[in-house]
């Protein structure tokens, strides 16, 4: 990649500057716009609700950063709810959870691929799959709920079918914590794909911990509930994988570089001319972090920043669909379990051992992503429509 | 064990409702005298607000767009492109029912799970009555998958007007999917979905009679009318349900109380209509004004349906029907024969017209429906209702809205009155028929 983050200056801090009319835009379209504008806006929704996140907690523990971190925030705050209300009002909370996990999919498919290190690709495949599955029940819920159907949503990028059943995530704590990986000799891309998915993660935990209680029917709030529970577990494993032997200087960087990355890899992707030139804008301001950031970092850290981030960009996170990567990960790895920091089949796993003990307690009056899931097939239409001449012929042409 | 163990039950606590200015009083005089003192910012009389919403809508961005249907097998290019905005809205509309029929059939399926779990409530709907509502709402959504795939169009899109559909529709779901909410205001919510259904399939109707889609049309008049079952059913447990809640007795159809609309004091909906009728009943002796004889005939129909309504005997209300329908068929026969031919020789007049013939087309089938039904059928009160309902709307249509006035616009008198004595004349011959 041709992008110096180093060298580009982007826009300064002090001229990054918003009105409410500049934040409040005319919202995307859910029924025009490609199913992956809205993946990259669910996204950098995350992402910047994780700069949030990460300068608060930076800032409880530095005196000295706090005013520079409130700085930065008080931008870091306007791009998020730029960027979260280009969503519309007609996306129902369901049609947007719909969302969520097809960002969780494609994202983590795309950064499982790319990933380096053989053993954080294998947490990211595994993590992949429960998704995968979020998605199927949660499809099952809108069609048997509602009456609609969640590939108008999708766009047929993303396949709607059980992964490693929702019902067997539940873990102990102790099972979902996994190795990091060593600052001083991890390559860049690792470390920015870590950031990337534990942002993305924790804002779908935190969306479905908001919406949950908004339902009225009650097996909807335990579907919510059981899968908020996983997503906690999620921000659990990805958090872990960061190593916190990172100065919060170090940290604070690799989230600048992070937002510089995904911001980046949107701008390749995008199609929607409006959001395109929200990306590139928001490249620069990140950018501006940056160069803020590299400053601070050369006082109080007084090390080569050079070690921690890279010059040049990795490769852009990939919007396409992943669906062949992840029907082979679903053949292969759907049986896998995890045991401390490693994975096993499902076959080592005894019923004596923490995890099976707590997913017995927790499902001891039912499973709600088993009850609203079963029998469930997706078909075009929904499960209540026939097959219409025109889809017996798209059939027969694949 | 399971982990829930059921939560204590209600009775132990008190239920009250704290959200009125009166629970606490205290509380309450100072948060009023507080606001009374306060001295707002800005003018409120200031049009910014509208200003600023202007703004967003001047961008003129849709919700969504119309998909380009698709080549059906066998119809003409060139015919296609012509018929091409009108199959647009067309889809457009059959994809807003078919998203309305398909969360119908789920909305259903959520009431029937409650009623069936809940000890039968006095005056509630069955489940079977439920079910058979459920399973006509997946009827017409197949129906609809169908007509859309013949049209060349993708039965899957989600339409603009589907969507929303879809967000009208999503505070019905949530009142009906609540587990604490009572029968009755899940039919309070569902009579909101059947009222906009049938008028759904109304315009859906006579979109497709106006586009030339006979065999859609005849499949929106199919639906029309099991609809309108739908919503006559759920009106009525909806009273009967509010009025055992009130401890008052179930009233006969016939009670003064449930026709409220029309009592005493002579402001009934339809105008002084009996004094209109008099000087009209004067007239018609002499007078052979196409117009006014076509009136007169709305008139008499309409006291006939005022005598079966007040009938207090079934015997009598089925006699009463009997020349309702008598007249109504001679009523139909003669503008359908005569006076409509006449006014679509004037193209101001045709849509009106059509619309005219499409509301006879109904009303001949309702007719034809009641004549089908088993002596003692709860359905006969329900159907005549609407039968009234639909007929004073056809009135009304003609009479008071824009075809009437038109004419007179457009016809002298003398051609109004010789117009008139055809009519006059086809209407005896009709009757000599009858008799013979």
């Amino acid at each position: 990649m041709s992008l110096d983050i180093f060298k580009e200056q982007g826009i300064a801090l002090d001229q990054q500057q918003f009105d409410w009319r500049d934040l409040v835009r005319v919202p995307t379209s859910k029924l025009d716009d490609d199913a992956f504008t809205r993946v990259r806006i669910i996204l950098m929704n995350g992402i910047e609700s994780e700069a949030l996140r990460f300068q608060h907690s930076c800032a409880r523990m530095n005196k000295d950063l706090q005013l520079a971190l409130a700085r930065v925030r008080r931008v870091e705050q306007h791009q998020q709810t730029l960027v979260n209300w280009l969503l519309p009002a007609d996306l129902s909370p369901l049609e947007t959870t719909i969302g969520f996990e097809q960002v969780a999919i494609e994202v983590t498919a795309s950064v499982a691929e790319h990933e380096p290190d053989g053993y954080l690709a294998q947490v990211y495949r595994f993590g992949l799959l429960e998704d995968f599955d979020h998605l199927y029940r949660y499809s099952a819920l809108m069609d048997r709920l509602t009456g609609s159907d969640s590939n108008n949503i999708l766009q047929s990028y993303t396949d709607i079918l059980p992964g490693r059943p929702t019902s067997v995530e539940h873990r102990a704590p102790e099972d979902d914590l996994r190795q990091c990986y060593d600052c001083n000799t991890a390559q860049p891309i690792t470390k920015l794909n870590a950031v990337t998915l534990m942002g993305g993660e924790h804002q779908t935990h935190d969306y479905y911990m908001t919406i949950g209680p908004m339902f009225a029917d009650p097996m909807a709030r335990q579907l919510y509930a059981e899968i908020a529970s996983i997503e906690e577990q999620h921000v659990t494993q990805y958090e872990s994988i960061i190593d916190p032997e990172e100065s919060w200087l170090e940290k604070w960087l690799l989230h600048e570089a992070t937002e510089i990355y995904n911001y980046y890899s949107c701008l390749q992707y995008e199609t929607n001319p409006r959001v395109k030139s929200i990306w590139e804008r928001f490249l620069n301001y990140e950018l501006g972090h940056l160069q803020f950031v590299l400053e601070l970092f050369r006082k109080f850290d007084k090390r080569d920043p050079a070690q921690i981030i890279p010059q040049s960009l990795p490769e852009p996170i990939e919007y396409k669909s992943h669906r062949e990567f992840v029907r082979k990960v679903l053949a292969e790895e759907t049986d896998l379990r995890a045991r401390g920091t490693q994975f096993i089949s499902q076959d080592e796993e005894t019923e004596g051992m923490p995890s099976p003990q707590y997913r017995q307690r927790m499902n001891a009056s039912g499973s709600p992503s088993d009850t609203v899931a079963a029998g469930y097939k997706w078909r075009p239409g929904t499960e209540l429509a026939e097959e219409t001449a025109d889809i017996t012929e798209l059939k027969n042409v694949a | 064990m399971a982990a829930y163990e059921g939560e204590n039950p209600v009775a132990n606590e008190e239920l009250i409702n704290r959200t009125g200015i009166m629970t606490h009083p205290q509380s309450s005089a100072e948060l009023i005298l507080g606001a009374e003192e306060s001295v707002p910012g800005g003018d409120e009389n200031d049009d910014e607000l509208a200003m600023q919403r202007a703004e967003y809508l001047n961008e003129g961005l849709p919700i969504g767009s119309n998909p380009v249907p698709g080549k059906p097998p066998d119809v003409d290019q060139e015919e296609l492109a012509e018929a091409a905005d009108g199959t647009t809205v067309l889809l457009d509309k059959l994809g807003e029912r078919l998203a309305f029929e398909r969360q119908g059939t789920r909305l259903y399926e959520s009431f029937l799970e409650k009623c069936a779990a809940l000890v039968t409530e006095q005056d509630g709907p069955e489940v079977d009555e439920l079910r058979h509502i459920r399973d006509e709402e997946l009827e017409h959504f197949k129906i609809l998958q169908q007509a859309i795939s013949a049209l060349g169009g993708d039965a899957t899109v989600q339409t603009p007007s589907a969507d929303v559909a879809g967000v009208i529709g999503h505070g019905i779901l949530q009142v009906v999917s609540d587990p604490r909410t009572t029968t009755a205001q899940c039919l309070q919510a569902l009579l909101s979905a059947e009222l906009a259904d049938n008028d759904g399939w109304d315009l859906l109707g006579k979109l497709a009679a106006q586009l030339g889609h006979s065999e859609l049309e005849e499949q929106c008049q199919q639906a029309f009318t099991e609809e309108q079952e739908h919503l006559e059913k759920v009106r009525g447990w909806l009273l009967a349900m509010t009025l055992a809640d009130a401890q008052v007795a179930e009233p006969e159809s016939s009670d003064e109380a449930l026709n409220w609309r029309q009592d005493g004091d002579g402001n009934e909906p339809m105008g002084a209509g009996a004094e209109v009728n008099e000087t009209e009943d004067d007239e018609s002796e002499q007078s052979t004004d196409a117009l006014e004889l076509l009136a007169q005939d709305h008139q008499r129909v309409k006291e006939l349906f005022e005598q079966a309504e007040a009938a207090q005997e079934d015997k009598e209300k089925k006699r009463v029907f009997k020349e309702i329908k008598k007249e109504l068929e001679t009523h139909t026969r003669i503008e359908e024969t005569i006076f409509y031919p006449a006014m679509q020789e004037h193209e101001e007049l045709k849509d009106m017209v059509l619309e005219s013939l499409e509301e006879h087309r109904q009303v001949k089938k309702m007719l034809r429906d009641m004549d089908k039904l088993g002596k003692n059928s709860e359905m006969f009160e329900p159907k005549l209702k609407v039968l009234q309902e639909n007929v004073e709307h056809h009135a009304e249509e003609e009479e008071e809205g824009k075809m009437f006035p038109k004419v007179r616009e457009l016809l002298d008198a003398t051609e109004l009155n010789e117009l008139g004595e055809e009519l006059q004349s086809a209407k005896k011959n009709r009757r000599s028929k009858r008799k013979s």
